[in-house]
């Protein structure tokens, strides 16, 4: 799924201003359009971040539910609604993980038995391996990749959803990928 | 090979948007042959991060968030009428407590000033939410008749009989009492009443406590059934002459 074919994310700028003021005023169609456009992705997006279906589950709800609380204050600025979606998501992922603290998993082992790989015990390895490099990276390359490589976003939907210019999203996943580079050992690499 | 500085980022960042563009990485090489090993590396790390993609969420988590969803939005409805209901009664509920407190206020002001000209701002208010449309100020006619009477006579018991009086008439002026007041049933055509002191001539015992020294001064007892057992101001007797000829007690 991108933020393209998330039908209500991206629609021209005087329709979502629309959308937003019918959302305001408590239109259900609406919210369930929004939902139903965004709750897989925010899913997605919390279940690579704390890798737990039920932890990515509470979260993409919950997300909603902050929404409905909030949209009083929202002010629409012309970026994708999902930008905001994405927002609250990321804050309550890092709450989330906070709470949890060092028991928060590194991989989900489970997903990992469900879906076996030709090369099982190198691609669990090789998982670990890079989910533990990404913890180190700034936050900023960390949601950089896995917009763009766990959640298959381009990068002109990563822009949107950031609020930055679609080239700065190239030179950003370039000091991105560098960095997780050299986070992994270099006697790890093979596992890659 | 490692190429370094800004440069470096530059062309990375053109291969990457070539690689987008057309899936592979064969016109970033030919366009920057000595990037091979770099690229290598990076797609290494691109195909590791891609192997770890989440799954897709369950329809069912998906139903069941849109009904919280749905079942929240519809709580959010609620309580947002009944906070404008509340609202509506709130405005009301105020607007009778700052009025009270107005009035209250004016009151304790006027007490706090000895009650002189305290009326006037209790009028005012009065007059503002419309229980009153004029009232003149009877209270401090009252006061400044009883000041009037003191000023013009010396200290002694002809002060005394003198503020008495005064205070006896102001009180019972009529003409100074709200339009509402006076105009009442049963007080269009109400006489006078008079205040002559029993003792103005300086003869003790001329009303009904004659003879009775104890008594004289003090709120009339038991057995005065033309007291009805109300007090009477001090020095004023419990039946003033010309209401006894009237047989109005």
């Amino acid at each position: 799924m991108s933020v393209d074919s998330v039908g209500g994310v991206a629609p021209p700028i005087e329709e979502e201003a629309a959308l937003v003021k019918r959302a305001k005023a408590g239109d259900t169609s609406v919210w369930s359009d929004w939902h139903d456009q965004c709750y897989p992705l925010l899913y997605r997006y919390a279940y690579s971040r704390l890798n737990k279906h039920e932890d990515a589950e509470d979260v993409a709800s919950q997300v909603f539910l902050e929404a409905i609380k909030a949209i009083g204050r929202y002010r629409y600025s012309g970026r994708p609604i999902l930008a905001w979606f994405y927002g609250i998501a990321r804050h309550l992922v890092s709450r989330r993980r906070r709470e949890a603290g060092k028991t928060a998993p590194i991989a989900d082992v489970e997903q990992l038995s469900i879906h076996p790989a030709p090369h099982d015990e190198d691609v669990i390895l090789s998982n670990i391996l890079v989910r533990t490099a990404m913890e180190r990276l700034k936050p900023e390359h960390r949601e950089l990749l896995t917009l763009r490589f766990l959640l298959d976003l381009s990068a002109r939907e990563v822009a949107a959803l950031l609020g930055k210019k679609e080239a700065a999203i190239y030179s950003l996943q370039v000091r991105a990928l560098g960095a997780l580079r050299r986070e992994i050992p270099d006697d790890s690499w093979h596992f890659l | 090979m490692r190429l370094g500085g800004g440069d470096l980022e530059e062309r990375l960042a053109e291969c990457s948007r070539l690689f987008d563009e057309t899936g592979d990485v064969a016109r970033c090489l030919a366009l920057y042959p000595e990037l091979s090993e770099e690229l290598t590396t990076r797609l290494d790390v691109i195909g590791s991060l891609s192997a770890m993609k989440p799954p897709e969420a369950p329809s069912a988590s998906q139903s069941s968030s849109r009904r919280v969803l749905l079942s929240s939005l519809a709580a959010e409805g609620q309580k947002r009428r009944g906070i404008m209901g509340g609202l509506a009664i709130g405005r009301v509920a105020g607007a009778l407590a700052v009025l009270t407190l107005l009035a209250a206020g004016a009151m304790g002001a006027g007490a706090a000033s000895g009650g002189v000209n305290s009326p006037g701002l209790v009028n005012d208010v009065l007059s503002a939410v419309g229980i009153t449309e004029h009232a003149e100020n009877h209270g401090s006619d009252v006061s400044e008749s009883v000041q009037e009477a003191i000023e013009a006579t010396e200290p002694g018991p002809e002060r005394g009989i003198a503020v008495s009086e005064a205070a006896c008439e102001a009180a019972h002026d009529r003409s100074t009492l709200p339009a509402g007041a006076q105009n009442a049933p049963g007080q269009e055509d109400r006489e006078p009443k008079d205040c002559a002191h029993p003792n103005a001539d300086g003869t003790p015992g001329a009303g009904e406590g004659a003879g009775k020294p104890e008594s004289a001064g003090k709120p009339e007892a038991t057995g005065k059934p033309e007291s009805t057992g109300k007090p009477e101001s001090a020095g004023v007797p419990a039946c003033p002459p010309a209401r006894a000829a009237q047989g109005a007690c």
